[in-house]
């Protein structure tokens, strides 16, 4: 039993880090109604950021956390600017080409700096709390405690604010919104950013988990977090992160109990089987258009 | 006295397609002028090149200023508003918030919100529901409503009684003269010709791209080409 509450705190932890990259993926795709595939690789460049600051800067845990979050934010508020925005009207796969050719660019660009695996040095001292001999290391604690935050911090910036509002409104109908007066480019860019910043903030937690890191991490965690989103219903908020937390649960659940070379079997199989039963994920609503 | 819009040689074209061709017309300050014609005469494409939703060739000028520069964000800000066929409310956002949103570019959103339920007491009854679950009457009185939130001078109309019943585009007519009577500029794109007439200062008739007529709207009423193809004579 404490085996399973062990296992279940892993759970939490790594669901967490999905949610934060899901919702990169969900916020933008509500925006836009397109895929950024680089997402994914956002979330690498946050993890070497975090290297970067812990093991050449000599930088403690929270300045480290905002490089991570301020760097990968102005990526992807630049990779908007410069690469998706000229395709705003283009054909969808136009733009799912280009967040592709981001995605291998980046990965590239960070091999092309320096070609090693990195090993990030802990920026947590190393403790553990014992509850009913469930223990609680310190990294844990932080990412499961950071990104409850980040992600209701989130969902007061969504539901409380005007900027907020814009986006919902923009989600629900792109077209029409200039006429109420909202600068929709700056919405996007916005929505980009705070993307991008959670999937910045979750390359610090998968360096404390995981801490060698090398520019293809973000490939197939990109991927487990996309799954995420489209598993809760692609494009809504809660459904990214409720998404995230069954996944992160299948995933470790699969390999507490069963062999652990079928987590990923397992994964895809309950995306393909969700698919077939609810195609617009869990808390995806049908479009439905009053005409 | 300058019009406060001026569109002047207004063309709109969709790739190969041109769907406006050059096409001139005036709105005075608290005048209501009505744009009449067939499905596909290119009525609903002016209002869009006039509130900035789409690319257009030709000037519109408005309260003497080109606004060939300005995108559609910024005419709501100088006074422009439009209401879309087919009310495209946000569905998935509370009447409220709708109306919040349409009042982006003010910043006393509370007295425009009050005035705005003033004006629609069924809305208020609705608030906190989401638009989406308005009946189809109630979702062209939050588009109207969420236009009004801005404060425009100059208010654009698209089909206001489309798919409405006969009772609720009486009520929407007696609306939109309420707010002629009122001082408000209405530019109105309406298949009912007969009660877009009886609403109207002046009407313009569309074919095909290019005004046809144009005149008092008593005149045109009594018109035997405008009898016999809009008023079903």
């Amino acid at each position: 039993m404490i085996y399973f509450f062990q296992q279940a705190l892993n759970a939490l932890q790594l669901g967490s880090m999905y949610a934060l990259i899901a919702l990169g993926y969900t916020m933008v795709y509500g925006v836009l109604s397109m895929i950024n595939f680089a997402h994914g690789d956002f979330f690498m460049v946050g993890a070497f950021l975090c290297f970067v600051g812990a093991s050449r800067l000599h930088l403690s845990f929270v300045p480290v956390l905002l490089l991570s979050m301020g760097g990968v934010t102005l990526l992807g508020v630049a990779t908007e600017r410069i690469a998706y925005r000229p395709l705003r009207n283009a054909p969808k796969v136009s733009a799912i080409i280009t967040a592709l050719g981001v995605g291998i660019f980046l990965e590239n660009f960070t091999l092309g700096l320096n070609p090693y695996p990195k090993y990030v040095p802990p920026l947590l001292p190393s403790f553990s709390f014992n509850f009913g001999g469930v223990s609680v290391s310190s990294f844990q604690l932080a990412t499961i405690g950071i990104s409850i935050g980040l992600m209701l911090a989130l969902h007061l910036i969504v539901n409380k604010t005007k900027a907020g509002l814009a986006m919902r409104a923009i989600s629900a109908d792109r077209t029409i919104v200039p006429l109420m007066g909202v600068p929709v480019d700056k919405i996007i860019a916005l929505t980009f950013a705070l993307g991008s910043g959670l999937g910045g903030a979750a390359g610090v937690m998968y360096a404390m988990a995981y801490p060698v890191i090398d520019p293809y991490i973000g490939i197939i965690v990109g991927w487990k977090a996309f799954i995420s989103a489209v598993i809760g219903g692609i494009g809504d908020i809660r459904g990214a992160v409720l998404g995230a937390y069954i996944l992160g649960t299948v995933e470790i659940m699969t390999a507490a109990f069963l062999p652990s070379t079928y987590r990923d079997l397992i994964t895809f199989s309950l995306l393909l089987v969700l698919l077939i039963f609810r195609p617009r994920g869990l808390l995806g609503r049908a479009e439905i258009q009053k005409v | 006295m300058t019009p406060i819009l001026e569109v002047s040689g207004l063309t709109v074209n969709y790739g190969m397609i041109a769907a406006v061709r050059s096409v001139s017309f005036e709105v005075r300050a608290g005048e209501v002028v009505v744009l009449l014609g067939a499905n596909g005469a290119g009525k609903s494409s002016i209002l869009k090149a006039v509130s900035g939703l789409i690319p257009s060739g030709g000037a519109v000028r408005f309260e003497g200023e080109d606004l060939a520069a300005v995108p559609a964000q910024e005419r709501v800000a100088r006074g422009v508003a439009h209401v879309p066929e087919g009310r495209r409310i946000f569905g998935n956002l509370s009447v409220k918030e709708n109306l919040l949103i349409g009042g982006w570019v003010r910043t006393d959103l509370k007295s425009d919100l009050e005035r705005v339920l003033t004006l629609f007491p069924r809305l208020k009854e609705r608030l906190s529901q989401s638009g989406g679950t308005l009946s189809g009457g109630e979702q062209q009185m939050l588009a109207v409503g969420r236009a009004l939130m801005s404060r425009p001078k100059l208010l654009l109309l698209d089909e206001p009684s489309m798919g409405l019943s006969p009772k609720l585009v009486e009520y929407i007519f007696s609306m939109l003269s309420d707010f002629h009577k009122s001082g408000m500029t209405l530019l109105v794109v309406e298949q009912n010709a007969a009660m877009a007439l009886t609403l109207a200062s002046r009407a313009y008739v569309l074919e095909a791209g290019e005004i046809k007529l144009s005149g008092a709207a008593s005149e045109l009423h009594d018109n035997p080409l405008v009898r016999r193809a809009y008023l079903g004579e």
